[in-house]
């Protein structure tokens, strides 16, 4: 990833007070991961999956944290009970940053399918989200959807485009 | 064998000011019409109460928090036990409750019927202190064990099949979050839900608060 877009990514999660941090580690994110593990505005935990991980991060909202959660949109997939039965239907909001594999440009062939996928499936589980493809967008769309998120109690996402962003 | 409701008698006793969340069905209504709480967060979907609650644990860790959990439902992900033996967190009491098999609908059989240990699993995953109570008095000294001394705390209850008779009560998810929330709040403290969406006099609100 560019290294500017994971300041601008730091700086936009404290910008939106979020203070919990919970990830799947994956190729995207993992220099953000980095950086924000070593600093103390925020509490990190890693999962060994998005499901876990965003049934945590909902936990960590109900008890008075702002939680956000960073995944691949591979993981999307995998959280999907746990939105659909859990966090929709309770109306717990979590901000999910994604980093868009199968994205125009991505060179790996397994993730192509995921990439025709994606966005799809966002739209029609109702989750508003920012695309960013380029660094400097980052910090604001954080800001704006952990606004919407806190309004609405509703899950939001910002989605890492393979163009500009990584 | 025991049943589950016993078990969860003799958790009524000892629970305290803990925040308790439950998996679906038979033991959110025996735990609800036992323990008719704001406390309570109940039906959780299979995989999502242990996570659940152990996100909660780390938010609050001067307080207990307890997952009433089942056999079918952790085995759904596993995943969860790791999770918590990674975070080691103090105040965290998970308890299983494990009829070895798929009670709510039908009952047919989990892998703890095929000899899965899910105490086994706890302890390899680095959880210390966990346990399998197989009567309601092994139960009850676990309870008590886990109330009072530094966890993540472990237990399989091993309970028959069935679930006992009781009224049930039940409430939309997001109804039944804001009771718990708002228990929170008041508990702790805390400003957890926007309670307040705007300021000002007149038509036009003061636009920080509502504005990004």
């Amino acid at each position: 990833m560019q290294e500017a877009t994971t300041r601008a990514i730091v700086e936009g999660l404290r910008e939106a007070g979020i203070d919990f941090v919970v990830y799947m580690p994956d190729s995207f994110f993992f220099e953000t991961i980095n950086v924000l593990e070593a600093d103390p505005d925020f509490q990190c935990v890693s999962v060994p999956n998005e499901s876990v991980g965003m049934c945590l991060a909902a936990g960590a909202w109900l008890g008075g944290r702002k939680p956000v959660m960073l995944m691949e949109n591979t993981g999307l997939f995998v959280a999907m009970n746990a939105i659909t039965r859990f966090h929709q239907p309770f109306g717990i909001p979590v901000l999910m940053l994604i980093s868009y594999r199968g994205d125009a440009g991505d060179g790996w062939w397994m993730v192509t399918d995921i990439g025709h996928a994606f966005e799809p499936v966002l739209r029609d589980l109702g989750v508003m989200y920012e695309r960013v493809d380029e660094p400097e967008k980052a910090r604001k769309a954080i800001r704006l959807m952990q606004t919407s998120a806190s309004v609405s109690e509703e899950l939001q996402a910002v989605v890492f485009r393979k163009e500009g962003a990584w | 064998m025991v049943t589950r409701y016993e078990m969860l008698e003799r958790l009524a006793a000892h629970i305290g000011d803990a925040l308790v969340l439950t998996n679906l069905k038979g033991t959110a209504h025996e735990w609800h019409h036992l323990h008719p709480k704001d406390s309570n967060l109940l039906y959780l979907g299979l995989g999502m109460p242990t996570p659940a609650a152990l996100g909660l644990a780390m938010a609050l860790p001067h307080r207990h928090v307890v997952s009433l959990d089942g056999d079918g439902s952790i085995l759904l992900d596993m995943a969860a036990i790791p999770t918590v033996g990674q975070v080691q967190p103090k105040n965290l009491i998970v308890v299983i409750f494990d009829n070895e098999s798929y009670e709510s609908n039908g009952a047919l059989p989990t892998a703890t019927s095929a000899g899965t240990d899910l105490t086994g699993v706890a302890r390899s995953c680095g959880i210390a202190n966990a346990i399998t109570a197989t009567t309601a008095d092994e139960f009850e000294a676990a309870v008590v064990a886990a109330m009072t001394t530094a966890g993540p705390h472990f237990i399989t209850a091993k309970v028959e099949k069935g679930t006992r008779k009781v009224p049930i009560t039940m409430t939309y998810g997001k109804y039944n979050k804001y009771v718990f929330v708002k228990h929170i709040e008041q508990s702790e403290g805390l400003e957890i839900l926007r309670s307040i969406t705007a300021t000002g006099r007149g038509y036009t609100p003061n636009k920080t608060y509502y504005s990004d």
